[in-house]
Order: C-alpha cells, then sequence, then structure tokens
C-alpha cells in the first residue's frame, strides 16, 4: 500500500466532500441547457457583457474626441435612418452617432445595474440575516425601518431622493443604492428564519459553534440561492429604473451623452418622422432588462428543488 | 382573532410607518432646499415685501432649528396645509382634490384591461403547460416585465398615433385627454358632476364626446396597464400551476367531470387567490408608472403634475405627492392582507 502525503490525503478529503456539490453543479448546468429561454438570456447577457467590455474596439472614439461617453457633434449632418453609411443606428439630434451612443450606454448600464445589485444585495443580506437570526429587538428594529422604506414604490422614492440629491448619472445611482437594500432585507430574513429552524443547525449548536460560524458556514450557503435569483432580476430592473430617472430629467448634462435613458429622453423632442432616435436606444434597454430577466427566470427553475421533476 | 380585530391593529400599525415616511419627505425636503424650506412659499413671487416675507417665516417657524420645523410641518400636515405648489401656484391639497380623477381614471381603465385579459391568459398558459399558446403568452408577460414604460408610451405615440395618422387613420391623438375644441361644443367634457370623463359624457348622453375620451384614453391606458397585465398573467399562471397539481384537482378528474369544470369551477378559484394578492400589490408599480405614462401622454392628473414639479424643484408637490403614494399604497397593501384572510380561511391573522 502506497502511503499517501498529507496533501494527497487533505486533496482526497476535500474532493469527498465536494462531490455532492459538483453533482450539484453538473445537474444545474445540464438543466441550464435544457431551458431554452434561459439559454437566450444567457446568451444576450454574455453578447451584452461583450459589448460593455469591448466598447473602445466596437465603437471606437472619433478623433479629437476628449470623452468616450460623449458622442461627437456634427452640426451640418440632419437625422440620418439606419443603413449602412457607416452609422448602423442611423445618427441624432446635431449629427450624434446613435451606434456610439447605445455601445458605451452599454457599459455604464452594466456597471450600474451590476454596482448597485450587489450593493443592495449586500446591505439587505447583513440586516436581513441579522433580523432573522437574532430576532428580538434587533428584528423589530430593522424590519420597522425596512417596512417605512418597502411603504413606497420604489421609483417614486428614488425620485424623490434625487430631488434631495440633485442630477447627474452617480446620483441616479446612490438614490438606488440607498432605495434598493429593503427587498433583500426582508427576502433573507424570510429565508433565514427558515433556515434557522433546521435540525443541522440545531446539531452546530448543541456542538458549540459560535453564532459567527453558524450563519457563515450554514445560514448564508443556504439562502444563497434565492438571493442569487433575486439579484440577476434585479440587474435588469436596476437598469431599467435607472434609465426611467435619467428619463425624467435626472439624468446626464448634455444631449451628447452615451446613456440610455438620456438618448431616449432627448430623442423624444424630435422623434416624430425620425422612428429610430428613440425606437433603437429603448431596444437596447428592453433587450438588456429581458436578458437578466429570462436568466433569472432560468436560475429560480433551476435552483428551486420543489419544481424539480 | 376577529377580522375587525386584525383591522384595527394593523391600523394602528400603520401611524410608525406613516410617520416615518414623514420624516423621510420632511428630509428630503430639506436636503432639496439647502435646510431653506421658506423657498417653496418665496419663490412663487417676487412681488412679496419684505414684511410678507417675515411673516411667512414666522408663522410657519421657518427660522426654527431642523427639528422642530419637522414638528411643525406635521403639525400643517395633520390640519391639513400640505404647503404651496410653487410650480401651479395653488395650495397642495387643492391641486390633488382637483388632479385626482383623472389619475384615478387612468389607473381604474389600465387595472381593468390587465385583470381582464390578465387571468384567461394565465390561465391558458397553465393548461396548455409547454405549448405554442403557453410560449406565446410567457413570451409577452416576459416582455410586459422587461419594457422600459416610458419607451413603449412612446413608440406608441410614434407608430400608433403618428405614423398611423400619416397613413390616413387618425384614431388616436397623441396626447390630451380630450380635444380642446370638441370640448368647446361638449360641456360635458369640461364641467361634469364627478370629472370621470367617460361617467361624465355617458351621464350627458353625448356619445360623440365619449368617443372621444375612449379614443384618448386607449394608448395610455395600454401603456399602464401592460405590465400590470404581464404580473398578473405570470402570477396567474404560476399559482394554476401550483393548484392543477393538488389532490383535489386529481381527485375532481379522478371522479369523470370535464376538463372545463374541473379548471373553471375547482382549480381557477383558488388560483385566484394570490392573483388578487398580486393585483393589489401592483397598484404601486401603477403609480410609479403614472408619473411616466401621464407625463408623456400630457395627461392632466398626479404623476404628471409631480414630474413637473420635480424639474421645478417644487417640494411641496414631491412631498405631497410621495406621501399620498404611500398613504395609497400602504392602504392598498392592507386591504389586499384583508380579502386574502377572507378569501382563504386557512390564513391565521396574526
Amino acid at each position: 500500500m502506497v502511503a499517501l502525503t498529507e496533501k494527497e490525503v487533505r486533496l482526497t478529503g476535500f474532493r469527498a466532500a465536494m462531490a455532492p456539490r459538483l453533482r450539484e453543479w453538473k445537474y444545474g448546468l445540464y438543466r441550464l441547457w435544457q431551458s431554452k429561454l434561459a439559454i437566450v438570456g444567457l446568451a444576450l447577457v454574455v453578447l451584452y457583457v461583450a459589448v460593455a467590455l469591448f466598447a473602445p474596439l466596437i465603437s471606437p472614439s472619433e478623433a479629437g474626441s476628449l470623452d468616450d461617453y460623449r458622442m461627437r457633434l456634427h452640426f451640418s449632418e440632419g437625422l440620418q435612418p439606419p443603413g449602412w453609411h457607416g452609422k448602423p443606428f442611423g445618427t441624432g439630434e446635431n449629427g450624434i452617432d446613435l451606434f456610439h451612443g447605445v455601445v458605451w450606454g452599454t457599459r455604464i448600464s452594466m456597471v450600474m445595474g451590476l454596482a448597485i445589485t450587489a450593493f443592495g444585495a449586500v446591505v439587505g443580506t447583513i440586516l436581513g440575516g441579522l433580523a432573522g437570526y437574532f430576532g428580538g429587538k434587533t428584528d423589530e428594529a430593522i424590519m420597522r425601518l425596512t417596512d417605512v422604506f418597502l411603504a413606497m414604490p420604489i421609483l417614486i422614492l428614488a425620485m424623490a431622493v434625487t430631488v434631495a440629491l440633485g442630477p447627474g448619472l452617480f446620483n441616479i445611482g446612490l438614490a438606488l443604492a440607498l432605495t434598493w437594500w429593503p427587498s433583500y432585507t426582508r427576502l433573507v430574513r424570510g429565508t433565514v428564519l427558515s433556515i434557522r429552524e433546521n435540525q443541522y443547525v440545531e446539531a452546530a449548536r448543541a456542538v458549540g459553534a459560535s453564532d459567527m460560524r453558524i450563519i457563515l458556514r450554514h445560514i448564508i450557503p443556504n439562502s444563497l440561492s434565492p438571493i442569487l435569483v433575486q439579484a440577476t432580476l434585479d440587474i435588469g430592473s436596476v437598469v431599467l429604473l435607472s434609465a426611467a430617472l435619467s428619463f425624467i430629467g435626472f439624468g446626464p448634462s448634455g444631449s451628447n451623452f452615451s446613456e440610455w435613458g438620456n438618448l431616449v429622453s432627448r430623442g423624444q423632442s424630435y422623434m416624430l418622422g425620425h422612428w429610430w432616435v428613440v425606437t433603437i436606444p429603448g431596444l437596447a434597454i428592453f433587450g438588456f432588462v429581458l436578458a437578466f430577466n429570462l436568466l433569472g427566470d432560468g436560475l429560480r427553475d433551476l435552483l428551486d428543488p420543489r419544481l424539480r421533476k | 382573532m376577529a377580522l375587525w380585530q386584525y383591522v384595527a391593529r394593523r391600523l394602528v400599525l400603520l401611524v410608525p410607518v406613516l410617520l416615518g415616511i414623514s420624516v423621510i419627505t420632511f428630509g428630503l425636503a430639506w436636503f432639496a432646499t439647502h435646510g431653506h424650506l421658506e423657498v417653496q412659499y418665496l419663490r412663487q413671487s417676487d412681488r412679496l415685501h419684505e414684511d410678507q416675507v417675515q411673516r411667512i417665516i414666522q408663522q410657519h417657524g421657518f427660522d426654527k432649528p431642523a427639528y422642530v420645523q419637522y414638528f411643525l410641518y406635521l403639525k400643517d400636515v395633520l390640519h391639513g396645509d400640505l404647503g404651496l405648489s410653487t410650480s401651479v401656484n395653488d395650495p397642495v391639497l387643492d391641486v390633488i382634490k382637483s388632479k385626482f380623477p383623472a389619475s384615478v381614471e387612468l389607473a381604474l381603465v389600465a387595472m381593468v384591461f390587465a385583470v381582464l385579459l390578465g387571468i384567461p391568459w394565465g390561465i391558458l398558459s397553465a393548461t396548455r403547460r409547454d405549448k405554442p399558446a403557453d410560449h406565446v403568452t410567457r413570451f409577452l408577460a416576459l416582455s410586459g416585465v422587461s419594457v422600459p414604460v416610458f419607451w413603449l408610451a412612446l413608440i406608441l405615440q410614434l407608430f400608433l398615433s403618428y405614423y398611423l395618422s400619416q397613413q390616413g387613420f387618425s384614431w388616436f391623438p397623441l396626447f390630451g385627454r380630450y380635444d380642446a375644441i370638441l370640448a368647446g361644443s361638449h360641456p360635458s367634457l369640461l364641467n361634469g358632476p364627478t370629472h370621470f370623463l367617460l361617467v361624465d359624457t355617458l351621464l350627458a348622453g353625448d356619445l360623440v364626446a365619449f368617443g372621444d375620451v375612449v379614443r384618448h384614453l386607449v394608448l395610455p391606458g395600454f401603456t399602464l396597464g401592460f405590465v400590470t397585465l404581464a404580473i398578473i398573467t405570470r402570477m396567474m399562471r404560476a399559482s394554476m400551476l401550483e393548484v392543477l397539481g393538488l389532490d383535489y384537482v386529481r381527485t375532481a378528474r379522478a371522479k369523470g367531470l370535464e376538463e372545463k369544470v374541473v379548471v373553471n369551477r375547482h382549480a381557477r378559484r383558488n388560483a385566484l387567490i394570490p392573483t388578487t394578492t398580486v393585483i393589489g400589490l401592483s397598484l404601486g408599480s401603477l403609480m410609479g408608472g403614472a408619473v411616466l405614462t401621464e407625463t408623456i401622454f400630457q395627461w392632466p392628473g398626479l404623476g404628471y403634475w409631480a414630474a413637473k414639479g420635480i424639474l421645478s424643484v417644487d417640494t411641496a408637490a414631491i412631498m405631497g405627492f410621495v406621501g399620498l403614494t404611500a398613504l395609497i399604497y400602504v392602504l392598498a397593501n392592507l386591504l389586499v392582507d384583508v380579502i386574502y384572510a377572507y378569501l382563504d380561511p386557512r390564513v391565521r391573522l396574526d
């Protein structure tokens, strides 16, 4: 018999411990592959991520422009419909290139969607976890605060916050970040409450595990899947709301800024007779949100064991 | 616990929530005006004399510290004084009263449209699971929750109003609640008893005006209702699928009932319960959507006023609108819970 080194022993142990998780992952990927809608969503998400990452290659800045996110103004060129004359999405007010706007706007939407969702999910998870695990006064305090925030439709609350902060993309992001955590707090609290009653948590407590260990090793891993599903769906919703706030008039200044809501908003005033100036940037938003919703729905079916056959 | 006790308890619990909301709206207005809330009174006019300005400051305590001002604001609100909307130069409460019917009419039309289509679509989707009808419905429903409301409104204006009228079919006007020229000869559009134009024109027996109101309602009503339609369809499908898998449905099938009876009499009733909840909760997205929809269609309601107030930093209008929305929202939530408890006797009231 060959003696195993300590490293090998540990590795075997690790493999044995990970085996069920690997099996779970493989099964998950298989299920994802089975669901056509989710695959379409995933493909679209990958496309948007690629556009966001490679924006400088897809639509290089024109010579002499100082800011990639600002489309060059060509006052002499009027509004041109989409076509293969180097402006595939057509041009808007003052000859701005809508293709450039949509491509660089993808980057802005992607960053906002990811950053705001991540912030909301982390803050909400911490608060919801504390409320659900400790209960009592902590729970009361956190949930009463959450109730106040949830008592208003999120668009209207975010609007009011943006009024207080002033216009600009950063302030839109800040307003959404400040209003996004409550739904996670409620979600995570509910999940934690149901997990806390499980026997394996009781067993961990019985062998003397600390609160911290129970939270980190048992509660958080088991409440991850609903959070993951919610976060995927929320990336789309965040982009939908930030575009809406930008459309209302909180957006970046200047008609040539590459942000989707701004493009639609500026296009509104001269869209009659020039259908592409609002249709195309809006389709970019629609596709983005649809992609994350398709993927999120697919993940939900996949991660919820009750929906399995 | 009896139902009325439950309702009373919930109403009491609303008080801290509403107080919290008032703190938020006050805080935001305080921020927005850099601690000078008096601007919402003073900006309205340069004609105010210096001692008039002083009197307003004294009267509303604008020279006091913030926490004192908050209590004065609360006192004003409880006395029905929500401040002055500087964008229209009228007290906020009067503006809310005068613009409420237009918003409610639009929201009701949107809601009725969403419920009447959403429930049958959800049932269809569930009973034809994984068939073409299901795929189409699911895709439409998913589009509904993914589409930017403001973009949908613009697209409808552009294609169903502008380009269609270019082709000679002027069916749907670009914006407004009624035709201003028509209103000159049809007084029921302007001063009917209820200010719900559908009702007013019918009461006056004025079918021409009624038709005009309907034509103006189609595009904004569809825009506003589409998201809700999507939410209701998705919920109805999900709860229908769940109910169809339950034992009592299998029993109903096993004793040889027709599929139609099983679906309509047995399954639908129970599947409607969670859908009712969603209908109530979607009031929130309806009010958020109203700001965008009303603005684009220049619908003379609360949302349009709020959007204009935002652009002119009309803090009293924004505080009033946010407060009103929150109030409607929490009351709708409460109503939903009560209806739920009534419909589903298994729900424990505690």
